[in-house]
């Protein structure tokens, strides 16, 4: 009898135990699953079509600037013309001109502007090998008597490793979020691209 | 005596492990579920309204100049209240896939756009329902280079729902520190461009005509679902 109350314990305990254990762990996996999983989302650049759209206003996300696009087509093929305007100053101000074809035009990213609207970036080329141009809102030269900037190829001479994949926005005011694969295409780290001193900055996380 | 003590030993043995496990699961729970306030430096703090246009914001360990508020001009922002017409009940859906929110009066949509969720901290999933609104508040928390202080944070619509309490601080709100949206950037919260915060603050419900207002019976707050995992 006292041999069957013992064997009762014993059970109902490690049971309870089980039970318990297998509760605890579920939880922690509960946790677990609620850290994020990394997946790729691009973003989205404005289409520019010389044959559909003509014009294209595109607002920062404070809505005190305007970034205004008129594509002209021409023999060579057509041109691209920036404006920018803001709340204060509603009159447009050319601040760049780019001449290509249809194929290579200019592409404006939804994380155009800068938060502080002193700068935008555009993007152009192809989508596997995507190009980057950085220019100011206000016109200046941006760099010495450069009007713009272009990351990837500065990156590439600095960077071997490493190929820029992405620019996906804004981290700050000066800082261009890039994301990179490495040289076997694998997924590799994101960058800062800081426009106060045109260095890069490599983080540890990764900006997906 | 003893030969008594002996047997009843494994009982004990069992009974206090049990209890000890037991609660261990509790207070894991309880911290997992309730706890984390979006903002853990200003959580009850970011509930209320407050601008503060005299100090610098602090974000991915630069400074910052926050847009100044003026809460005197309210009257004179533009709103859009919705339809009229009874087009259907309002409900704003975050997919943290796509990054994206779509807001709808019915099956009309009023509002699609790009939106920043949680990368520090996951922002909650489920159904939850606009609880408070705040023209403007300071959010501030995270710690090291994580840290991070923003006073006037413009157009915060709070949310809650059962497992998630207002009292955390989770909100949909206003951005000006960074511009990288349709990527997770935030601690928790649902970070939109300010021209989308505006439009989608004054079209929300409860109705808020002054600088804060908090849902209650007779005026309930919009639906918003969350579903997806962020990348």
């Amino acid at each position: 009898m006292e041999k069957h109350r013992k064997k009762f314990i014993l059970t109902f305990a490690a049971s309870g135990t089980v039970i318990l254990a297998v509760l605890v762990f579920l939880s922690s996996a509960n946790v677990r699953k609620t850290i994020p999983k990394t997946e790729s989302f691009a973003s989205d650049a404005n289409p520019v079509d010389p044959e559909k759209h003509e014009q294209i206003d595109i607002v920062s996300p404070d809505g005190k600037y305007t970034l205004t696009l008129k594509n002209v087509k021409n023999t060579n093929g057509f041109t691209q013309t920036f404006f920018t305007s803001s709340e204060k100053d509603k009159t447009p101000h050319q601040i760049f001109e780019y001449t290509s074809n249809p194929d290579a035009a200019i592409l404006i990213p939804f994380n155009t502007f800068s938060p502080d609207n002193k700068y935008i970036f555009l993007k152009f080329g192809n989508s596997e090998k995507p190009e980057y141009l950085v220019l100011r809102t206000d016109g200046q030269n941006i760099k010495g008597d450069q009007k713009t900037v272009e990351p990837v190829s500065s990156f590439a001479e600095k960077y071997p490793d490493f190929v820029i994949t992405e620019a996906t926005g804004w981290g700050g005011n000066n800082l261009i979020v890039v994301n990179t694969d490495d040289k076997e295409g694998n997924i590799g780290p994101s960058w800062w691209f800081d426009l106060s001193n045109f260095s890069f900055m490599k983080l540890s996380n990764r900006f997906n | 005596m003893a030969l008594k003590k002996a047997k009843s030993f494994p009982i004990v043995l069992a009974l206090t492990f049990v209890v000890t496990v037991g609660l261990g699961f509790l207070i894991l729970r309880k911290s997992t579920n309730t706890l984390h306030c979006a903002n853990t430096l200003s959580c009850k703090e970011s509930l209320e309204v407050s601008v503060n246009n005299n100090e610098g914001a602090v974000f991915n360990s630069r400074n910052i100049n926050p847009p100044k508020i003026d809460l005197s001009a309210i009257s004179n922002e533009p709103k859009v209240l919705g339809s009229e017409a009874e087009v259907g009940e309002k409900h704003i859906e975050v997919d943290l896939t796509t990054q994206t929110l779509k807001a709808y009066e019915g099956d009309t949509l009023f509002m699609e756009t790009k939106i920043s969720s949680g990368k520090w901290f996951p922002t909650p999933t489920g159904d939850f329902t606009i609880w408070r609104k705040v023209r403007a508040s300071k959010m501030s928390g995270g710690q090291g280079a994580d840290y991070y202080y923003l006073p006037n944070v413009p157009y915060i619509m709070f949310f809650s729902n059962s497992q998630v309490a207002g009292s955390r601080g989770f909100s949909l709100h206003g951005t000006y520190w960074h511009n990288n949206f349709g990527h997770p950037m935030s601690h928790g919260c649902v970070n939109m461009r300010i021209v989308d915060a505006q439009k989608l603050y004054y079209w929300a419900n409860p109705y808020t005509p002054e600088n804060g207002s908090s849902s209650a019976d007779d005026r309930p707050g919009t639906k918003i679902t969350i579903y997806g995992k962020a990348p």
